[in-house]
């Protein structure tokens, strides 16, 4: 009979399937992990509540007639009354963005006026393994009405963008666009005129720009004057040679 | 023997049928993989330690033969740009790290996949073993890899200086030196015996590789199960390390976790239909504490020297990764003072 201690390896394999199977059939997990209807809202007095587990990578969309403000906090956070975004999106019309999670974590979505929303649930090792058949895959695409000074310019901070990422702009005219690394961002904050931190591989006084990383820094792109701005920020096949992750 | 070999086949089919039932089809087809990788290193025999020690010539010349064919298929998919491997950069900390990671392997008897087909095979020396693998690795993502982060800063990427024809031309290489080396120490007609197990068990095992290469990513073994072991103890690696890993994730949905359990049973496939299984007999304490040593250091040197034999070594060279074989020179002298130290305790 001693033969029979060997079962406990498939064993532990059909309990873990049992576990995947019995969490795929909560209804909680089932609101969660699929993509709810486009008429789905999220209002200043109702946010949504995203719960992730580590591995998951939904693609949240959202879009407003007018321009909206949108938040995502850690619930965590939220509870307790602190106001720390991991990601925001100000002045938005639309917005497609990932959200990996490498923790199990839950987010609340907030808005400042009604957004439609829609998730769809994907995995980061799908995304990765579009990547490691040399295809494209879409990190965040945003559209944003942007009405700023130079005093008070608009800002977006991109955390970590990695090479292998691409990055690209499109400015209506009248509406001047920089890309800054977070050093160059720290002097614009400090009061260096954003004329002085122009080069021109990575401002647009209206038109278009395309740009990569070399480094592993945050960049921040930083609009003034009236219009629109679009972006898109994808990761290529570069990224799997450039950034050395398992596997 | 053979009716429990079945039963655990079925249940194991019966793992992967659940998963494909819930959605996850990927998880059904890594319980696959493991199941063939676990039944080819149990019917193969396939060791690494044992292949470095020198004591079984059939097996090293079975790996170096394994690591080509693989190198071959690798060539064919980054060639064509099918796809790429991963590169983490390469540096001193690799050489570091398999030293100990041969030490390490020397005590417990077995290298990773070793320890994991002999475990397998129902042997409670290597479970403890096993056991020792995940609290090392547990302990090296906050003791080691920050080491080995340190040494990444200044690393480089072979593999984007060289591209694949290269490498593959020197992976050629070094498996015919080493063949040659061999044939001169030992005299005997290289691959006289093709037809036997080991032979066959390694080039199929490369055959896999190459799927799971062209399908998946390489193959891998301590990140999932060092990801298990962290989500479980609800441990908090610095975030370096939780990116590196590709982020921390519930065990039952972690595929390559899947198939290392798979591996596992694939083996014990293998050990029940040949009549090997061990059922677990008792081992002496000693033996226990040394191969938990043992198994300690395998885990902490896979993450200084940011992998494991089958990562850092056999997934690196045959993706053309020529790194690797830093890491299989580290594993020969690990092995050697390992031996050397065991010889005394």
């Amino acid at each position: 009979m001693r033969q029979y201690t060997a079962l406990i390896f498939p064993l532990f394999l059909i309990a873990f399937a049992l576990i995947y199977l019995s969490g795929k059939a909560q209804p909680q997990a089932l609101e969660q992990h699929t993509a709810p209807a486009v008429s789905q809202v999220i209002t200043p007095d109702s946010p949504t509540k995203l719960t992730l587990k580590a591995g998951d990578r939904p693609l949240l969309s959202l879009t407003s007639n007018a321009p909206a403000s949108v938040y995502v906090v850690e619930e965590r956070d939220y509870l307790r009354g602190v106001f720390r975004p991991v990601y925001e999106f100000k002045n938005v019309t639309y917005v497609e963005t990932a959200l990996p999670a490498l923790y199990d974590v839950s987010y609340v979505v907030i808005a400042n006026i009604p957004v439609a929303y829609s998730i769809a649930m994907g995995k980061v090792d799908d995304a990765a393994a579009v990547l490691r058949k040399g295809g494209e895959v879409l990190r965040a695409k945003i559209k944003a009405v942007v009405n700023s000074t130079a005093e008070r310019p608009y800002v977006v901070k991109i955390p970590l963008f990695s090479p292998g990422t691409r990055l690209e702009l499109n400015a209506t005219p009248g509406l001047k666009v920089a890309v800054l690394w977070s050093s160059d961002y720290r002097k614009l904050t400090r009061g260096t005129p954003l004329e002085e931190l122009c080069k021109p591989e990575s401002c647009i006084d209206g038109g278009s720009l395309v740009k990569t990383s070399e480094e592993f820094d945050d960049a921040y792109i930083v609009a003034v004057g009236q219009g629109v701005l679009e972006y898109r920020l994808v990761a290529t096949p570069e990224l799997l040679l450039k950034v050395g992750t398992c596997g | 023997m053979r009716l429990a070999a079945l039963a655990v086949l079925a249940a194991s089919l019966l793992a992967a049928a659940i998963y494909h039932m819930a959605g996850f089809a990927t998880a059904a087809v890594f319980i696959l993989f493991g199941l063939a990788y676990g039944f080819l290193l149990q019917w193969g025999k396939i060791c690494f330690a044992t292949a470095f020690y020198g004591w079984n010539l059939a097996l090293t010349r079975a790996i170096l033969l394994s690591i080509l064919t693989a190198s071959a298929g690798a060539l064919a998919l980054e060639a064509t740009g099918f796809t790429v491997p991963s590169l983490p950069p390469a540096s001193l900390h690799i050489f570091l790290g398999s030293v100990l990671f041969g030490v390490g392997m020397a005590l417990a008897g077995g290298c990773i996949t070793g320890t994991i087909f002999r475990l397998g095979s129902g042997s409670l020396q290597h479970a403890v073993a096993f056991v020792g693998i995940l609290t090392g690795a547990a302990v090296g993502v906050f003791a080691t890899w920050p080491i080995a982060e340190l040494f990444m800063q200044y690393g480089a990427r072979p593999w984007l200086l060289l591209g694949p024809h290269i490498s593959f031309v020197i992976n050629a290489a070094v498996v015919f030196g080493a063949v040659l080396y061999l044939y001169r120490k030992e005299g005997t007609r290289p691959f006289s015996d093709l037809r036997a197990p080991v032979y066959i068990a390694a080039i199929l095992f490369a055959a896999l590789w190459v799927i799971q290469f062209a399908t998946y990513g390489a193959l891998i073994t301590q990140v999932p199960i060092t990801r298990a072991v962290v989500y479980t103890a609800s441990l908090q690696p610095p975030e370096s390390w939780v990116s590196f890993a590709g982020g921390l994730r519930p065990p039952p949905e972690d595929p390559l976790l899947l198939l290392i359990m798979a591996m596992i049973a694939g083996a014990a496939v293998s050990a029940l239909y040949r009549g090997e299984y061990l059922g677990f007999s008792k081992v002496d304490k000693k033996s226990a504490i040394v191969a938990f040593a043992g198994g300690f250091l395998m885990g902490l040197g896979a993450w200084l020297a940011v992998g494991c034999n089958v990562s850092g070594f056999y997934s690196a060279t045959a993706a053309l990764r020529v790194e690797g074989w830093l890491y299989a020179l580290g594993l020969l002298a690990g092995a050697i003072a390992g031996l050397k130290i065991r010889a005394r305790l």
